[in-house]
């Protein structure tokens, strides 16, 4: 199983150069004043469930599903070392945008109350896709990429809606998010938890499925 | 000795398509050829062995040992080819090694170089610019290189040159000169078999149609070439297929010895594999 996690990781990385390439754009565009730090921020969760997907449609145009279900490990080893890697990506997002924000308070010279603000702002995108995956994982095995991406669309909306329109409703009731330090603190192992009971739904519909 | 494969019974239900009561055995030390037209069930007899499917009814043995719910284990023993490649486009040759070295537990990284060094792939260019040929070149390598018993080849040859087709099939009896090992190639490309198999199995809309050693299929069946007046004369228990055309008639007949000790005046030529499956699914019901 390790072998087709590290597949996924080949993969990846072949997507690399695209991916930083938006990220400068986004950057670019962050310091010209035209979107805000929270955007660049947002393309962090983008990313943590774009990449899950595109596996799904490189996986499809290979016809791989149907080879790797004939190795050693079986479906459940194709389900497993998606998961795993999933959980890579979303860990690997968490640490990014928390070095990332921690790097931006630490320039801008805000206090540790600006800091910890930043710090979960940072953490709210990446535990967002974390829960976006644990559900649209499952949907990908069942209707594949094609359909998954109308999901993901779904998903990424209905998900910036949440985020954006909560943070505007707790600036609204002057509330900062360090208030809410603990409920925001615990979101990313919240969204890492419900990969394990998604994992299992993934898993029945996969095992019952024609390859 | 152990057959490689013991399939009884197979059914699979697809609603517009039945695969009913696919009974096939290869023994160990040889080939078995799966033939049939597109749409006959190849494809699906040998996903139904993989655990690709959920079969509707029969039981599937690989070494004796059946194979029941998601077990997987038994795939250690299995190089698999599937039909279309398998591997994505933006891999190079030494990452698919790499991949799968996690997979199977007996990987062996220096016989898959040699193959790769011996079928000429090249290790610097990704997948998405290699031939067919090297594509399926490199599936084969992998197939083999993790100490099968048992090779699986979905329509393996399909597609290539017939060099390459050539070299692929030397590779496969190669393989089964250790009596432990076996293979079953499932192909529409009847002369490969034809070279290469010890035995076939013919499906013919999701049955079999005729099974055997290839050598005594070959031997017992025959091809007729007579005139109408002739073919009226026979009888039809004899044939299994004609073909009328408005230069005379053409039959298969069952049993090439027996038909000539009936009907001496008349001859029966040899049949190939090719002959037997036009016969059977364009003679069908006539």
């Amino acid at each position: 199983m390790t072998g087709l996690v590290r597949k996924d990781f080949y993969l990846s990385v072949s997507m690399f150069k695209s991916y930083v390439l938006v990220a400068l754009v986004f950057a670019m565009l962050t310091f010209a004043g035209i979107y805000d730090s929270s955007f660049f921020v947002a393309y962090v969760s983008v990313m943590c469930i774009m990449i899950p997907v595109n596996l799904f449609a490189y996986d499809e145009q290979a016809r791989w599903d149907k080879y790797a279900a004939a190795l050693p490990g079986g479906r459940r080893g194709v389900v497993m070392a998606r998961y795993l890697f999933t959980t890579l990506v979303c860990v690997g997002s968490m640490v990014f945008s928390i070095l990332l924000h921690l790097a931006a308070g630490l320039a801008s010279g805000a206090q540790a109350q600006e800091r910890m603000d930043l710090l979960l702002s940072g953490l709210i995108p990446a535990a967002y896709g974390c829960l976006m995956n644990a559900v649209l994982l499952p949907l990908l095995f069942k209707f594949g990429s094609q359909k998954g991406r109308l999901y993901l669309l779904l998903a990424l909306g209905l998900g910036a809606g949440l985020i954006f329109g909560g943070l505007t409703a707790l600036r609204e009731m002057g509330l900062s998010l360090s208030q809410l330090e603990f409920p925001l603190a615990a979101l990313p192992a919240v969204g890492l938890l419900a990969l394990i009971p998604s994992y299992f739904v993934a898993l029945g519909i996969f095992l019952k499925k024609d390859l | 000795m152990t057959n490689a494969i013991e399939v009884r019974g197979l059914c699979k239900d697809y609603g517009d398509f039945q695969l009913r009561d696919v009974d096939l055995t290869l023994p160990g030390g040889s080939i078995l050829g799966l033939i049939g037209e597109n749409g006959a069930g190849k494809s699906t007899t040998i996903k139904a062995i993989l655990g690709l499917i959920r079969r509707n009814g029969g039981s599937i043995r690989i070494f004796g040992r059946e194979i029941l719910g998601d077990d997987p284990s038994y795939k250690e023993d299995i190089g698999v080819v599937l039909d279309e490649a398998s591997f994505h486009d933006p891999l190079k040759v030494p990452q698919v090694g790499r991949v799968l070295s996690g997979v199977y537990r007996d990987w062996d990284s220096a016989r898959f170089d040699a193959y790769v060094e011996r079928f000429r792939l090249p290790r610097d260019k990704k997948i998405k610019e290699f031939s067919r040929g090297m594509k399926q070149k490199l599936s084969i390598a992998t197939a083999l290189s993790h100490h099968p018993r048992l090779l699986i080849l979905d329509e393996a040859t399909s597609g290539l040159d017939p060099v390459v087709r050539d070299e692929l099939l030397d590779e496969f009896l190669a393989f089964i000169q250790d009596e432990d090992h076996a293979v079953l190639i499932s192909s529409h490309i009847t002369s490969d078999l034809e070279k290469a198999a010890d035995y076939v199995t013919y499906l013919h809309r999701g049955r079999v149609a005729l099974q055997g050693a290839k050598d005594e299929l070959l031997e017992t069946y025959g091809r007729l070439v007579c005139s109408r007046a002739d073919l009226q004369k026979i009888d039809p228990a004899l044939l299994l297929g004609t073909r009328v055309n408005q230069f005379g008639c053409e039959a298969l007949v069952k049993d090439r010895r027996a038909f000539q000790r009936r009907c001496p005046g008349l001859t029966v030529d040899p049949v190939s594999l090719e002959e037997i499956m036009v016969f059977t699914v364009r003679g069908d019901g006539k």
